[in-house]
């Protein structure tokens, strides 16, 4: 890790993002905990109005091909097709047109949703997905085998694979600009150079809160869902929007529950496994052993009464 | 109360969303019914095709 | 190791045991035959193929994409051949721990069927990785314990390794190793309850996989039932590819078959797919309560919903009475039927977990490039190749004449 944790609380502090470092022990349990210092991000929907400069600032702040001016991004005509995150786009903006004539489009921003309990890193065999402390979910290539379940297992589908790389494909996705956020005062790409501020960086609570009041102050302009307050068992990402999720071209089915719990049952039996099968199949084989002795000696004892009388034989 | 929503399908929010309790009434009735039901034919099918060798 | 073998020159053994004692040139002119040809052509397509994956990537040969991050090279060449390859595991531990000894001539089939097949998968798995010369990562670099492809890949290996050495006596008895094979003979049942248990376990892995897609797996295939209907469905797949197989195999191995008793082989097939049609029976029964774990009903009558109801009666249920129908009228021929309908109905159910209605909800859907189509075609001749090279040398459908069957 560039930094530690509690460098890193001290730094977003003192740069007036966050509240007063909580030092607090290692999250290890599990899905009804309500985290008070993970880093995240609000994005209001009702704010955003397609600029994608937030592209263009991802791509630069991510070493991608970068060769656009930022004018280019201007070019509305890629809204005509429904994009999702790839490996040289780590964020892209769909548009959403509005069914009442005359009102505006919604510009939805997407990306890494950097799950509480992230389906990614339980999915992956060698560990390659960690869930940090101060809220990014990070990838680390050096391990990866390219199994790809990581992208099966992602609620939001957002991992995406660098399938023309023959001999180094990795998965790539946003990592919250974890560098620049360890810095001080440092702030993801897009959330730095979003003219609207349509995006807002700070400690999850915090955004919690914003959203609420945003929600509670301008009913009429908001429905009252924060998406990513609950959705795969929370968040660090969330949304605030005017609209129905669900006709925003977000996923509505992803339940709540953190997706690390839907493996768990199995898990669990793996050892019982282990543990009781030997018992009970060498039971099995010893049952028919013991089974075939007797049957050979009643053979034998009946070959030996055969000759003296007949009543030696039953069965 | 905790709200857990295990149906995948449905919205969140939706007007129709169960307690895990409302969930476990409907399903498990349904499930104990249909392996009794089984049972049944499993008893039927064991005899069906039991057949002595010749 | 002392033996006979030893007596003549590694230039007579060559001879003997490698090309049936013919010539070398003889030996050669002996495979031109009609399947060897096609084979070749398929080679041919196959091989250079494969130098593309390898040196363009998964991009210039599958039609993979983000949305669509397996293939068909997990969907068939994994999920399918992994099912398909479960009678080496039945049929061990219906001989071995059960006492069905009457089952012991198929044991030997099914167990290299199975090892081969293992094999295979994992040559398959290569092709699909992103990486695959990182393959052992999971063992030995990072662990990433709470992962279901964790537990596949290691319940893989290590039942890789315990097929190996439960097919040991055979190779030990071709090469006359005598001490080697009464070692690897000794070990038989631990590696039986061993390789159950492995089984148990991955083959009902390779359903818990798709827990973690809800939504992507259509709600009629996706259940928290899933491990336990893989794991069903692979003990009847895996009894009715050996049913399947022995067809084959005894058509086609005809003298390598030894002395086998034709009515014998028939008493066999006809017990085995009366296990397999008790097995397809409780299948067919987990896949309705399954239905009403989930709450499904309601999508009984969608598009879905139809093809759900074909795979479950027609390549269920059907293949269950077809089943029970050849055991009450004691038709071979019947149970050989059934075995191909059911060895197709738990492949099409692989197929549709993972690619037929894996990501329903889109409408831009994967189908697979002709180049993945050509490698898995490819992977499954060179299996059936492999198969062929070692039945026609070791002793794996009759007994070697040297040898004493052991009972343990």
């Amino acid at each position: 890790m560039t930094v530690n944790r509690r460098d890193f609380l001290k730094l977003a502090g003192a740069a007036g993002i966050a509240g007063a470092a909580q030092a607090s022990s290692a999250r290890a349990a599990p899905t009804n905990r309500v985290s008070d210092d993970w880093m995240g991000m609000l994005t209001d929907l009702t704010l955003c109005e397609g600029c994608r400069k937030c592209e263009w600032a991802c791509r630069g702040a991510n070493g991608l091909t970068h060769d656009q001016p930022i004018d280019d991004y201007d070019d509305k005509s890629v809204f005509e097709q429904r994009r999702r995150p790839d490996a040289e786009n780590f964020t892209v903006v769909n548009r959403f047109a509005s069914e009442r004539p005359g009102e505006n489009p919604t510009n939805v921003k997407i990306q890494c949703m950097h799950c509480f309990e992230p389906a990614c890193a339980s999915a992956c065999l060698v560990a390659a997905f960690r869930k940090t402390p101060e809220g990014p979910v990070l990838y680390d290539e050096s391990v990866c085998i390219g199994c790809r379940y990581c992208m099966m297992a992602c609620p939001f589908g957002m991992p995406a694979y660098t399938y023309d790389d023959p001999f180094s494909p990795a998965v790539k996705k946003c990592t919250m600009c974890f560098e620049r956020i360890s810095k001080e005062g440092g702030m993801p790409a897009c959330a730095e150079i979003c003219p609207l501020e349509a995006i807002t960086f700070g400690k999850r609570s915090d955004l919690l809160a914003l959203a609420r009041s945003k929600i509670e102050s301008e009913p009429d302009k908001y429905i009252d869902h924060i998406y990513g307050e609950k959705e795969a068992g929370g968040t660090c990402w969330m949304y605030v929007a005017g609209k129905p999720f669900g006709d925003l071209g977000f996923r509505t089915d992803v339940g709540t529950t953190p997706y690390p719990e839907l493996t768990k049952g199995f898990l669990s039996a793996v050892p019982l496994v282990l543990t009781v099968w030997p018992a009970l199949l060498m039971g099995a084989y010893a049952f028919t052993k013991h089974r075939e002795q007797l049957a050979h000696a009643e053979d034998e004892q009946a070959a030996n009464s055969t000759t003296t009388s007949e009543e030696g034989i039953h069965g | 109360m905790r709200i857990i929503r295990l149906k995948i399908i449905k919205r969140i929010g939706d007007a129709g969303m169960q307690t895990l309790h409302e969930y476990m009434m409907e399903t498990k009735a349904t499930e104990y019914i249909l392996a009794v039901i089984f049972l049944a034919t499993f008893i039927v099918f064991w005899r069906f095709v039991r057949v002595e060798r010749k | 190791m002392a033996n006979h073998a030893e007596a003549i020159s590694l230039k007579q053994w060559v001879r003997r045991e490698l090309f049936f004692g013919q010539s070398f040139g003889v030996y050669l002119k002996s495979l031109i035959t009609p399947f060897n040809i096609v084979a070749a052509v398929i080679l041919c397509v196959g091989l250079p193929i494969a130098f593309i994956r390898f040196t363009q990537g998964l991009e210039a040969t599958t039609n993979l994409s983000n949305d669509a991050p397996w293939g068909l090279w997990i969907g068939f060449d994994v999920l399918c051949g992994v099912a398909l390859a479960a009678g080496g595991f039945v049929l061990a531990s219906a001989v071995h721990l059960f006492g069905l000894k009457d089952y012991r001539p198929l044991v030997r089939p099914a167990i290299l069927t199975g090892f081969l097949g293992y094999f295979f998968v994992v040559v398959g798995l290569c092709f699909d990785l992103g990486r695959p010369w990182r393959l052992p990562y999971p063992m030995l670099v990072s662990y990433g314990v709470t992962s279901v492809m964790f537990l596949v890949g290691w319940h893989v290996a290590l039942y890789l390794t315990v097929q190996f050495l439960e097919f040991c006596p055979a190779v030990f008895e071709w090469l006359h190793w005598n001490k080697l094979r009464k070692w690897v003979a000794w070990i038989t049942i631990g590696a039986t309850v061993f390789g159950v248990i492995l089984s148990t376990l991955h083959q009902s892995a390779l359903g818990a996989l798709f827990l973690l897609a809800p939504g992507k797996v259509h709600p009629l295939w996706y259940s928290p039932y899933i491990p336990v209907l893989f794991f069903t469905s692979a003990v009847a797949a895996g009894m009715s590819m050996v049913i399947f197989e022995s067809m084959l195999s005894h058509r086609i191995f005809k003298s390598r078959t030894g002395d086998h008793d034709p009515a014998q082989l028939d008493r066999v097939l006809l017990g085995l797919g009366k296990g397999a049609s008790i097995v397809l029976l409780t299948y067919f029964g987990l896949k309705w309560i399954a239905l009403a774990h989930g709450q499904h009903w309601n999508l009984l009558l969608t598009k879905y919903g139809l093809w759900w109801l074909v795979e479950v009666f027609g390549f269920v249920l059907l293949p269950c009475l077809l089943y029970a129908r050849a055991v009450r009228i004691q038709s071979v021929t019947l149970v050989r039927v059934a075995s191909v309908v059911t060895v197709l109905g738990i492949c099409l159910n692989r197929l549709n977990v993972s690619l037929i209605t894996f990501r329903w909800d889109q409408s831009n859907r994967y189908f697979p490039h002709w180049m993945e189509i050509a490698v898995t075609i490819t992977i499954v001749t060179v299996g059936l190749l492999t198969f062929r090279w070692i039945v026609n040398r070791m002793p794996v459908l009759s007994d070697h004449a040297d040898y004493q069957i052991e009972d343990h």
